[in-house]
């Protein structure tokens, strides 16, 4: 069972976005920006944006932060409901590399798909009743809106 | 942190030095230093090392543009650690790089990545991060743009600081990669795309699996009567070997297949708008390919339908079905069907948001050894008082019978209450957001948690300061795990210039257990961190 709970955990932490069925055609040469990297204040949002997922995780308001697209959406938000113990609580222990895997402009917004690996802490009581703790790193993947001044 | 001062000064100097027009850099370099400080019975939690903690990273782009088409592009990230919560061991650690070339002033117009990358050709074909090389060509024929990729290369655990004190079947496997995927772009057609991926990965319990994979994958998006639909099918076969786990002979032939299907529309006839999708998967019985998501002997059933009453108000409903080890004598088979009301309700002069979930789940194997049923609902609602405040009440219950044992049968119940308001103060945004949440467990694994907090944030120009308080009961009756209560405290400021951010941050925890053990554990930590890129977006 606690095989399960920590699977839960690595699923949530795996995909907070879905991926496309296959890879999309991107023409060579039709980019206007070299390969597309997090600016550093971006990349100073996306580390407190991190610290405000790790919040609503412990406030079981995670479904709020899964995108409506992702297959397996309902399927861990009902893992997470059965398997998760009130008690259960998320640390971030550090943010570690980010990419950029995708990025879409248009004229309102910037949108970017953003890979970030953390590592976490999760603490509850466990199945036999008695406290755990562990760790682990986990990516996630996160889609990051940027609008424009218009 | 003299190292770190000196990647400091070598990244400003490329920096002022890339002004020539078809050279560019980008980047940022932070340092943080931590220091984690507990006494007291650490079985209650907090963090495992104590001491100080001390990291600077780097990252960098570095690109020209020739202006024919031809573009180079280096990006590296890196990390000089001492701490053990940035990275596994001490030292200093690439944790990224690559190096891509692509030319466009050419007929047929290529590209060519070397380094870390992710090799990503369909769902059930390959999507992993590799080191290693990865070749594009772009030939037009007729109206139809095709892409031809090839890519060699390998996963191993040390490059991407995997933690092999993990259970071993936690621990990442490691694996080499090769594939090509030809994919065909029609304006008309839709993408169509032909994929090969070869897979050899050695798990860490010793697990082998080499196996070829090839796949066809569509996709269109079209119009058919007043509908707006956009459509994926992927079908793939594996072939290969496959640990057996018998010593005597670890290997063993497989073959088998997968594939899935979505279609999701938009409906343009009916007057209220009408949004569904519909999708299924079959994954063979041995049907697991390395470098995917894709979990083998299984069976998924999706469809969801929303309709949107007004601008404000939508009704949602879903149904999924999940078969695991189909194949097998014992399949365990979920089935799940909700509704969701999001609509708004005016309450005397004000008008709320309120949403209504409420779910049935029925989860059960065929030999009877798990018959569970959950039925769940939950109420939201958002309540504007003022155009600067807002009230949350939430409230959850579920309802889990164990129909199979009676061992796990248990109900939660959950009730939060949330208040945020917003002023100005002189040239300061001030938030102030206290909160208080109350969780119940009866039955099974019985928990009872009250947990009241205070968070305030203030923003100016340059400056942001937010401090949260909060206090945490803990009842667990019955369990080994003690009665708790928990004080907390956070603080964190944040001071932005220019290309500069400074932070500062302090947490403070302290739990008194009811059996007498007490926790005090503190962290405080520092970061600067500094953009030296050229035109900044």
């Amino acid at each position: 069972m606690s095989g399960v709970r920590l699977m839960v955990l690595t699923l949530l932490m795996a995909c907070l976005m879905a991926a496309a069925g296959q890879r999309d055609f991107e023409p060579i040469g039709e980019r206007d920006e070299e390969l597309p990297r997090l600016p550093a204040a971006e990349r100073q949002h996306v580390e407190d944006w991190v610290q405000e997922l790790i919040r609503s995780w412990n406030g079981r308001g995670l479904a709020d932060y899964l995108a409506p697209s992702f297959p397996e959406r309902q399927r861990l938000l009902d893992a997470v409901e059965e398997q998760v113990p009130p008690d259960a609580r998320l640390r971030l222990l550090a943010v570690g590399p980010m990419r950029v895997v995708d990025e879409e402009r248009d004229a309102q917004a910037i949108t970017r798909t953003v890979r970030v690996a953390v590592r976490l802490q999760v603490e509850s009581s466990g199945e036999d009743g008695s406290l755990q703790q562990r760790e682990g790193r986990q990516d996630l993947l996160v889609r990051w809106v940027r609008e424009l001044p218009q | 942190m003299r190292l770190g001062l000196l990647i400091g000064l070598a990244v400003s100097s490329l920096a002022h030095g890339g002004e020539s027009p078809d050279w560019s850099v980008r980047g940022d370099t932070t340092s943080r230093i931590e220091y984690f400080d507990t006494s007291g019975d650490r079985r209650l939690g907090g963090y495992a090392e104590d001491g100080l903690h001390a990291y600077q990273e780097l990252n960098l782009g570095v690109s020209r543009d020739t202006g024919e088409g031809q573009r180079w592009d280096l990006d590296l990230s890196g990390v000089l650690s001492g701490s053990d919560y940035r990275t596994l061991e001490d030292g200093a650690h690439l944790e990224h790089v690559r190096l891509s070339y692509e030319n466009a002033g050419v007929p047929v117009p290529y590209r060519l990545d070397l380094g870390d990358q992710r090799a990503r050709f369909s769902r059930l074909t390959l999507d992993q991060d590799l080191r290693g090389v990865r070749l594009e060509t772009q030939p037009q024929l007729g109206r139809t743009d095709h892409s031809l990729v090839w890519v060699s290369g390998a996963y191993r655990r040390h490059w991407y600081g995997d933690n092999e004190a993990l259970a071993p079947w936690r621990v990442a496997p490691e694996g080499d990669f090769h594939g090509a995927s030809w994919l065909m772009a029609d304006p008309v057609f839709g993408n169509l795309s032909l994929n090969l991926a070869h897979h050899d990965q050695t798990a860490f319990t010793g697990a082998e699996d080499t196996h070829l994979v090839t796949s066809l994958a569509l996709s269109r998006e079209f119009q058919l009567l007043h509908q707006q639909l956009d459509a994926e099918a992927e079908w793939a076969r594996l072939e290969g070997d496959k640990w057996s786990g018998a010593h005597q002979d670890p290997e063993r032939s497989v073959r088998d297949r997968g594939w899935h299907a979505r279609v999701s529309g938009r409906d343009e006839l009916l007057p209220l708008p009408l949004d569904y999708a519909l999708r299924y998967a079959y994954h063979g019985e041995d049907f697991q390919p390395a470098g995917t998501d894709v979990v083998r002997d299984s069976r998924t059933l999706g469809a969801s339908a929303g309709l949107s009453l007004s601008q404000r108000a939508r009704l949602q409903g879903r149904y999924n079905r999940y078969v695991d080890r189909a194949a097998g004598l014992n399949p365990v088979r979920v089935d799940e069907h909700g509704m969701e009301l999001a609509m708004p309700f005016a309450v005397g002069p004000v008008t709320s948001r309120q949403t209504l979930d409420v779910s049935h789940r029925e989860r059960a194997d065929r030999q009877g050894n798990i018959d569970q049923l959950t039925r769940r609902a939950s109420w939201d609602m958002r309540l504007p008082l003022a155009a600067t405040q807002e009230a949350q009440i939430e409230l959850f219950w579920l309802d889990l019978d164990d129909r199979a044992t009676d061992a796990r049968d248990r109900r939660d119940r959950r009730l939060t209450l949330a208040q945020e308001s917003r002023f100005r103060v002189g040239e300061l945004d001030i938030t102030a957001a206290p909160g208080v949440a109350y969780r119940s467990r009866d039955g099974h694994l019985e928990q009872h948690t009250l947990n009241p907090t205070l968070s305030l944030a203030a923003a100016g120009a340059l400056h942001e300061l937010g401090v949260a308080l909060g206090y945490r009961r803990l009842e667990r009756p019955g369990l080994v795990a003690p009665d708790t209560e928990e004080y907390h405290l956070a603080m964190d400021w944040r001071y932005r210039r220019d290309r500069h951010v400074l932070g500062l941050e302090y947490e403070h925890q302290l739990t008194e257990a009811r059996s007498g053990e007490e926790l005090d554990l503190w962290r405080a930590g520092l970061f600067w961190r500094y953009d030296f890129s050229r035109g900044s977006l």
